[in-house]
């Protein structure tokens, strides 16, 4: 009896050392501890061996088949380990082949000029306002202190609709509108478009993007604006933006300004962009004309404020670099994606 | 307007040079766009005599010629067509380095030695275009260097002005500006000496019938003069400055124009009927022939200088070429006057003609100065033209002149600036502009304009000039104000950028497209939110057939845009927009709506070296709106067929919440693709972004999530193939069980075994109640009840 446990021993750890696959183990588990399997065989022999040395023997054969359930259990998990790392292997893949990719969109770069502006003057409490582009004259010409006859409405080549309206200008009927319904103080900002009877090229468009800002209260003043615009300029442009203001003219602003910054593609050293003149003009503004006060029923003699207006057209054509103004509406997807 | 550096030097004193100058000009309000170098590189050039001119042989038009500068004569080959013998002319001689780039050395042309060149005006940078050479008249000696010749080396700065400042529309007006600038003193210019009889009661009458249209019309009569080219000097200045040079009398008016800013005309008294000089209106069916030989049809508004009988000039805009002064004219009326700014302006539009005089009427002339002008250019003309006598200035009776009178208040004028400035700085600022101080009390003072100011009539008028005058570039930066104000929700604005941030997320590029279309491309499409269409309204003054309506619908220029992209091989397009729509209403009225246009052409995903990309298809275009509009918080989204033009009849739908229609998608329709050359599986919408803003939620409140388990129950039905699932869904939302969480459409099956003209669609139900754990039974009761009532109400069969 013994000898032959010895011999299932040997064997079982022979025939362990054979195996290569999950199929081979389990045929020897059949094989050694299967319902006929010989140590289930040797269990039924042990009635063979005398009395007393069946303790013994018993003892022996659980020995065993401990020793083959345990080194059936780590020849199958080698076996599976075994069998991982070869599938591992065969799942390999060439990463650095390129991905498989959805792509993001981009926002306009106009309306990414648009919404940086806009950001810049709502850190400093300006509020948001809109108006409707099919505009009266009135709101567009009259209650802005341009008259008819005026030389100003030169200025601005005004699309004229069917219905005796017009195409606003310019955002500025939205400071009329806007202070119409409100008392003062009032700090708004009106983003939209406007747009200009002119022929297209690469310099103009027949409409565009302005940006009218303006504050209204009893004591604004021109210094303030001067202020608003470097803070605007710095924010915008850079820390090292300067600007430069000078007189100029605007029917609804008295004083007028118009503001340069300095050039940042030359840092002021005089360059093609900014016609060697170190700046760049990028808006117009001034302290709210008391005609265009008075026009809205406020009381000239009692408030006073400051107004702004800028094209984002400009502004992103200098940002960019951008030399033909049409890129931005023809909407070629090769130019979109750079933005 | 071009000013001369040279001649501004003669009414002030100017140590700026022309650089540091424009600098300042600019810094006042005066800004100027370029300066120009003209006459410079002459040191090499002559004037010079042709002595003889002879044809080269074998050429057909070149000529040599003897040339000579006092004692040299040279041989010159030429070929202006313009030479010929006496006539004096610019020869550049061996070693010239002309403005035009030529270097002038001894050549031999067909075998012929040329020791110099004769010389254009453009070639030596006068003049931007020349045909021939230039013939040097009489006022030249032989022998002059050109560049030693007054006049000829100059710098030329345009400014360009704004249209409140026409009193620096002449060389006099940006003098006072600079004069204000360095404190020098403003040199008028002289009058001529006359050694000719004054004939004091040399006039004729003047009428003025319409006061209104003008204040003031004078006039001198100077006889006995020649009509003949201009001097050098004189034709040289105004050509300078952008003028053609025609003779001395016409040189005269437009130097004086140029000069002293007042534009005046000279008639042929001889062609004065009467003679005598009536300002009025022109009459109905009136007419005159201009000076550009155009026959102009008056009316009613256009004022007139006429005679006894009949129009000799359109009033401050062109004079009548049946008046004009010509070589045979020896007396002439020399005008000038004080027209209403806008009746000049009405009449110049009206007519379409502008001219320098009406440029600078409409702005507004000096009413008082325009005298001076007058007079000076009158002494001018007998001095230069060789006058035998020259009248008195002579005017109707003029109408009053009631001075200017602006007043101020000092500190107002400081703290609406922000500046720390002393009274008697603003005080010196105003007197330097020759705002004469008349009265002070405390703050307050009363200032008078000098008549040319036109743009000085309010306190901000006078805020402004010390702002200038002080320095905007010395104005320090305060803070802004510091007043709390609410802040405005915007909701369009929350709504755009939202929109942006999510669509580009999800792979769209944002188009900003032109809202002005061709008018075919409005017609071609109706607008998603109008019940009836209207015609879309036109542009009164088109520039062009591109831009000729407001565009009613976004959904063609978005089309376009793939169009072009599709052009330029792009394979994955994805594109939305938002911008506003007119949608036109009855009697050419319009409803202006923010709107959102959403289109997709081509593969879905960018291309894969692995696999061929997916293509779009209407459930996948339709699930990617309905979670876009599920994230701005829209649920009860409700669909029906669309009928709209653009889009595919049977895979297109309109969206409603509730009864408001918010939008329109579909597969744009196979003709359209097919014209556009797009592909065919090309998906767009429309939405109500106005609606879609206000009434958006992206902050919702929070709801617990469940704790006890849902059960699921599925409902298969059979109904009519043609039955839209809409219906069903409006069958469940109607009577939705109040345990019943949510449910699903699992399969839309057609075909055997369900019979023909039949589908079989399979929903799956979601059961929880949030407060217990529901059991078998209690849902098998919801179900069943709410399966026969779907059944019966949508008229299918249980399967």
């Amino acid at each position: 009896m013994r000898d032959k446990i010895n011999s299932i021993q040997i064997q079982a750890e022979n025939d362990l050392s054979d195996c290569s696959t999950i199929e081979d183990i389990e045929n020897l588990r059949v094989k050694f501890l299967g319902k006929k399997g010989q140590i289930t065989l040797l269990y039924q022999n042990i009635k063979d061996v005398a009395p007393e040395d069946r303790p013994q023997m018993g003892q022996f054969i659980n020995d065993l088949k401990q020793k083959i359930t345990s080194a059936i259990v780590n020849v199958k998990d080698r076996i599976e380990k075994n069998i991982l790392q070869k599938r591992l292997e065969q799942e390999a893949i060439d990463v650095t082949l390129p991905g498989r990719s959805s792509g993001f969109g981009k926002i306009h770069p106009l309306a990414k000029t648009m919404r940086s502006v806009i950001k810049i003057f709502q850190s400093i409490g300006f509020s948001v306002a809109q108006g409707p582009e099919v505009e009266t004259e009135y709101y567009n010409f009259d209650a802005l202190n341009i008259p008819s006859y005026h030389p100003a409405r030169d200025m601005q080549d005004t699309f004229f609709l069917e219905n005796g309206k017009l195409l606003r200008t310019h955002t500025s009927p939205v400071q009329i509108r806007v202070m119409e319904n409100r008392t003062p103080p009032v700090r708004i900002i009106a983003p939209g478009r406007v747009y200009r009877n002119e022929a297209i090229n690469a310099r103009s468009y027949c409409l565009f993007h302005q940006v009218e800002g303006f504050y209204v209260d009893s004591s604004v003043t021109f210094s303030e604006l001067k202020g608003v615009l470097g803070y605007f300029a710095k924010e915008l442009f850079g820390e090292d933006s300067k600007i430069r203001i000078r007189p100029s003219f605007f029917p609804f602003t008295e004083p007028s300004l118009e503001c340069d910054v300095s050039c940042f593609l030359c840092s002021g050293k005089g360059c093609r962009v900014c016609k060697k003149t170190g700046w760049l003009e990028i808006l117009g503004a001034g302290m709210i004309h008391p005609a265009v006060l008075r026009s809205v029923g406020y009381d000239s003699s009692q408030v006073q404020g400051y107004a702004f207006g800028m094209g984002i057209e400009r502004i992103t054509m200098l940002l960019y670099g951008i030399n033909d103004i049409r890129l931005f509406f023809e909407n070629d997807l090769r130019f979109l994606s750079q933005f | 307007m071009k000013i001369s550096y040279k001649w501004l030097k003669k009414f002030v004193d100017v140590d700026y040079t022309p650089d540091e100058l424009s600098e300042k000009l600019t810094l006042l309000g005066l800004e100027v766009a370029s300066i120009t170098y003209v006459g410079y590189k002459l040191n090499d050039v002559f004037a010079a005599k042709v002595l003889d001119v002879k044809k080269i042989k074998g050429s057909d038009h070149l000529n040599v010629c003897k040339v000579r500068i006092v004692d040299k004569v040279y041989q010159i080959v030429c070929g202006a067509s313009n030479i010929a013998e006496n006539q004096l002319v610019a020869l550049a001689v061996e070693g010239a380095d002309l403005p035009c780039g030529l270097k002038i050395k001894k050549t031999v042309i067909k075998g012929v030695e040329s020791c110099g060149m004769i010389c254009s005006k453009k070639e030596l940078g006068l003049e931007g275009d020349s045909t021939g050479i230039w013939v040097l008249g009489n006022f030249f000696k032989e022998g002059a260097k050109l560049s030693s010749i007054d006049g000829i080396e100059d710098i030329i700065i345009e400014i360009e002005l704004t249209p409140n400042r026409p009193d620096c529309l002449s060389m006099l007006g940006v003098a006072r500006e600079v004069a204000v600038l360095t404190g020098n003193k403003l040199k008028y210019p002289q009058l001529d000496k006359l050694d000719i009889p004054i004939k004091v009661n040399d006039n004729i009458p003047i009428k003025i019938l319409d006061s209104d249209l003008c204040e003031n019309y004078s006039a001198y009569i100077i006889r006995g003069i020649t009509v003949a080219p201009s001097p050098f000097w004189l034709a040289n200045a105004v050509e300078k400055l952008g003028m053609r040079s025609i003779n001395n009398i016409v040189d005269i008016t437009n130097y004086v124009l140029m000069e002293m800013g007042h534009p005046l005309h000279a008639f042929d008294l001889a062609k004065i009927q009467g003679p005598e000089i009536v300002v009025r209106r022109a009459k109905k069916n009136e007419s005159i022939k201009t000076l550009d030989d155009k026959v102009r049809e008056l009316d009613d508004t256009v004022l007139l200088i006429a005679d006894k009988s009949s129009a000799l000039a359109v009033a401050g805009v062109m004079g009548g070429a049946d008046s004009e002064v010509t070589e045979s004219t020896t007396d002439i009326l020399l005008e000038g006057a004080y027209f209403n700014p806008v009746n000049i302006r009405n009449t110049s539009k009206k007519l379409g003609l502008s001219s320098e005089a009406s440029y600078r009427f409409e702005r507004g002339t000096d009413r008082v100065g325009f005298q001076d002008a007058l007079t000076r250019a009158a002494y001018m003309t007998a001095k230069i033209c060789g006058a035998s006598s020259i009248s008195n200035l002579f005017q109707d009776e003029p109408a009053k002149y009631t001075d200017n009178i602006v007043t101020g208040n000092l500190r107002k004028i400081r703290s609406y600036l922000g500046i720390k400035i002393f009274d008697d700085e603003i005080l010196e600022i105003f007197k330097n502009l020759d705002f004469v101080l008349k009265k002070r009390i405390n703050d307050d003072i009363e200032l008078q304009i000098p008549s040319y100011r036109v743009d000085i009539s309010i306190e901000e008028d006078l805020i402004e000039e010390v702002a200038r005058i002080y320095g905007y570039d010395k104005i320090p930066m305060a803070n802004p104000g510091s007043d709390f104000i609410d802040p405005q929700k915007n909701k369009r604005l929350i709504y755009s950028q939202f929109t942006r941030d999510v669509l580009t997320g999800a792979g769209l590029y944002e188009t900003i497209t032109c809202s002005l279309v061709p008018s075919e491309t409005a017609e071609s499409v109706n607008c998603v939110f109008a019940d009836k269409n209207y015609p879309a309204l036109r542009i009164a003054n088109p520039i062009s057939e591109m831009q000729e309506v407001l565009q009613v619908s976004l959904l063609p220029n978005i089309l376009d845009v793939i169009k072009l992209n599709t052009k330029s091989r792009q394979e994955t397009i994805r594109l939305f927009e938002i911008g506003n729509i007119f949608i036109p209403l009855k009697e050419k009225n319009v409803r202006e709506k923010n709107a959102l246009c959403l289109a997709v052409s081509g593969n879905r995903e960018k291309f894969f070296w692995l696999d061929s990309s997916s293509s779009w298809d209407f459930y996948s275009f339709k699930g990617f709106v309905t979670d876009y509009l599920e994230l701005l918080g829209f649920a009860n989204l409700s669909f029906c067929r669309s009928k709209h033009s653009l889009f595919h009849p049977g895979r297109s739908a309109d969206i409603f919440i509730g009864k408001n229609k918010i939008g329109a998608i579909g597969q744009v329709h196979p003709s359209k693709t097919a014209e556009i050359g797009v592909n065919e599986l090309t998906f767009a919408g429309e939405f109500d972004a106005d609606y879609l803003s206000e009434n958006m939620k992206i902050n919702g409140s929070y709801c617990p999530l469940p704790k006890y388990p849902a059960i699921e129950r599925d409902l298969a039905v059979v109904v009519d193939s043609d039955l839209l699932f809409q219906e069903i869904n409006d069958a469940v939302n109607l009577k939705k069980p109040e345990l019943m969480e949510s449910y699903r459409v699992v399969s839309v099956y057609e075909g055997d075994p369900i019979a023909q003209g039949k589908k079989s669609l399979n929903l799956r139900m979601t059961y929880r109640d949030r407060e217990k754990t529901l059991n078998d039974q209690e849902v098998d009761k919801i179900h069943d009840d709410f399966s026969q009532y779907i059944v019966l109400k949508i008229n299918a069969e249980l399967r």
